[in-house]
């Protein structure tokens, strides 16, 4: 018998030994309970996003929480295919803009948002406006995250938010990464801006709520 | 006033604001590195790969603007060097922008292969891994062109260093590794051997393997340094600063990790300088504010934050014992106008330099050819040469 509360408490706490001998236990036992434990998992991820806004976690441990994260459903994988769908996902865009290759940020975000129910579409990091674009179309988004670390990631995300406005896209977006601020949010007319990735999944849940 | 008079009246400005002495005026610091070749009507790829290139665009950036003293005069990268011998890692994009592609040299699992023997992982694992499998058998003309380049590189900062004589601009620090720039443990993980995702997983995964990597830099790395330290009578006045830390690797850590991987080896560094009455520019890159209460008790004097995203305002009352370098914001420069950027810069020299402490530059090394308008940097750099307290 899986105890998921403390699956939960212990994705909250990174303690990777007890996440990992549990998801195991679970795969031992056939597998049935592997939504279940995604849940816990995803549960888990919620009290790490708690204790970076409460200022007990940092960067380091957001990294590595998305590190847990991915073992996690790999482990969990086979079970989790086979088993039932927890229902329909918002689906989004992430990624970093054009002329930036940074990623680190942007995966950790990509963590935190799947972890909280959105099916993320990651294009990756030095993303052309056309393509933002072209997928939001083709995919029917209305979230789109863009990220950036350098300065000149500003440019990039002023040209897609002018050019997904262009398209006329009906979409919200959030800009993220070290750069960004209010002052550059408003020059670039995005939707809202974050440093922390938790107030992008909170920002994004409520869009979605929004629908 | 001749260069060399010049220079020592501005390293004495710099000194006496680190040190919070009333000065005529604020000292102004350029952050500025490849921006000054788009200001000069260049390319990246023209100026990183021709050194009479780059010569002109500092130049023209010494000529056109009145500072105290600029970060880089366009040595910080060997391209020539590392691409004759086949390194391919740097990246050119539609000339605008010039990079490195990541390759940290470790992982958390092979840090202690590199702690075992650092010299043979370094021959056997980094330098296959930046050169090539076969980087030994290189052809000899590769080694000659390698070395030509290494030579053209050399001369190119001897001249580059006359030319900053000529024009009166201190150095920040001195360039001696064993007492200018200072590399502690966890920076060299960070930037170096583990990178920032290895970095975090080993904080979590391996922190006994990163006590011990770092109990043993302490060891062959940092107490020679901590002997000069101790050696050294006081001052050097070649200088705006004794020395100069990069602060990056705090920017991942929460406070626990903080306390056990830097800042215990941090405390034991500022300290030996504390002692000695020397002076240390520390750059630190993102938010240093939720550090603030480690650097409370030290005196002023000995250290100059230059900040990257903290307020400096709000850093003044957190840390009224510790010199403010930097202020203004590549967004005012890159968005604002002349006038909203002079009444910005003199706000900062009003309300943080009036009783010193106080070395204007701008939060980010300017880079990217929208870092700023050139009327704004203009603006503002007659403003703070001009401008008397």
């Amino acid at each position: 018998m899986i105890d998921y509360e403390k699956l939960a408490e212990a994705m909250g706490d990174l303690d990777e030994d007890t996440v990992k001998e549990l998801l195991q236990q679970v795969m031992d036992e056939g597998g049935e309970g592997a939504p279940k434990a995604m849940e816990a998992c995803q549960k888990g991820m919620d009290t790490v996003g708690k204790l970076f806004e409460e200022g007990e976690y940092f960067v380091g441990d957001l990294i590595y929480a998305g590190e847990l994260m991915t073992d996690a459903v790999g482990i969990l994988k086979d079970a989790l295919v086979s088993g039932e769908s927890s229902g329909p996902k918002t689906r989004m865009i992430l990624c970093t803009v054009k002329g930036d290759l940074h990623d680190i940020g942007k995966n950790i975000v990509k963590s935190m948002l799947e972890a909280n129910g959105f099916d993320v579409l990651d294009l990756g990091i030095d993303v052309p406006p056309e393509k933002i674009v072209e997928t939001a179309k083709a995919e029917n988004i209305k979230i789109v995250a863009l990220s950036g670390v350098l300065t000149l990631a500003l440019d990039s995300m002023k040209k897609t938010v002018e050019e997904l406005k262009a398209a006329g896209l009906d979409v919200k977006i959030i800009i993220g990464g070290a750069p960004v601020n209010a002052d550059s949010c408003r020059n670039i007319g995005a939707d809202e801006w974050a440093h922390s990735p938790q107030k992008t999944v909170d920002t994004c849940k409520r869009w979605a709520a929004e629908g | 006033m001749n260069s060399k008079e010049l220079k020592a009246s501005r390293v004495k400005l710099f000194r006496d604001a680190a040190n919070f002495r009333k000065t005529e005026r604020i000292p102004h610091f350029a952050n500025v590195v490849t921006w000054k070749v788009f200001d000069a009507g260049h390319t990246l790829d023209e100026a990183m790969t021709d050194f009479d290139v780059m010569e002109k665009c500092v130049l023209h950036f010494l000529d056109k603007y009145p500072v105290d003293g600029i970060l880089d005069v366009g040595i910080r990268n060997q391209f020539n060097v590392t691409e004759a011998f086949g390194e391919g890692s740097y990246y050119y994009y539609d000339k605008e922008v010039v990079g490195i592609h990541d390759h940290a040299h470790c992982t958390v699992d092979t840090l202690q292969e590199y702690m075992d023997d650092p010299t043979k992982y370094a021959w056997e694992k980094i330098l296959p891994k930046k050169y090539g499998e076969s980087w030994e058998q290189k052809d000899k003309a590769v080694w000659k062109k390698t070395f030509s380049e290494y030579m053209k590189y050399t001369k190119f900062i001897l001249h580059m260093n006359s030319v900053m004589g000529k024009y009166g601009l201190p150095g920040l620090s001195p360039n001696n590794p064993m007492k200018g720039a200072v590399v502690p443990a966890v920076e060299e993980l960070m930037s170096n051997l583990l990178g920032i995702q290895q970095l975090s997983v080993a904080m979590r995964r391996s922190p006994d393997l990163l006590d011990a990597f770092i109990q043993r830099w302490e060891k062959e790395r940092m107490e020679p340094i901590y002997e000069k330290i101790r050696a050294s009578k006081g001052q050097d006045y070649k200088y705006c600063f004794d020395s100069s830390i990069l602060m990056l690797a705090h920017t991942v850590m929460n406070k626990k990790q903080f306390e056990r991987f830097y800042w215990p080896y941090l405390k034991k560094l500022l300290d030996e300088y504390a002692a000695k009455g020397l002076s240390i520019r520390i750059f630190t890159e993102g938010s240093i504010l939720r550090f603030a209460e480690y650097f409370k008790d030290y005196p002023k004097g000995l250290l100059t934050f230059h900040l990257e995203q903290d307020d400096p305002f709000e850093f003044r009352e957190a840390l009224p014992n510790v010199a403010i370098m930097g202020g203004m914001t590549t967004d005012l420069l890159s968005n604002g106008t002349p006038e909203e950027c002079v009444a910005y810069a003199k706000r900062l020299c009003d309300e943080l330099g009036r009783e010193g402490g106080f070395i204007y530059s701008e939060n980010k090394m300017l880079s990217y050819r929208n870092d700023a308008k050139a009327e704004n940097m203009l603006a503002v750099s007659k403003f703070v040469n001009d401008y008397r307290l």
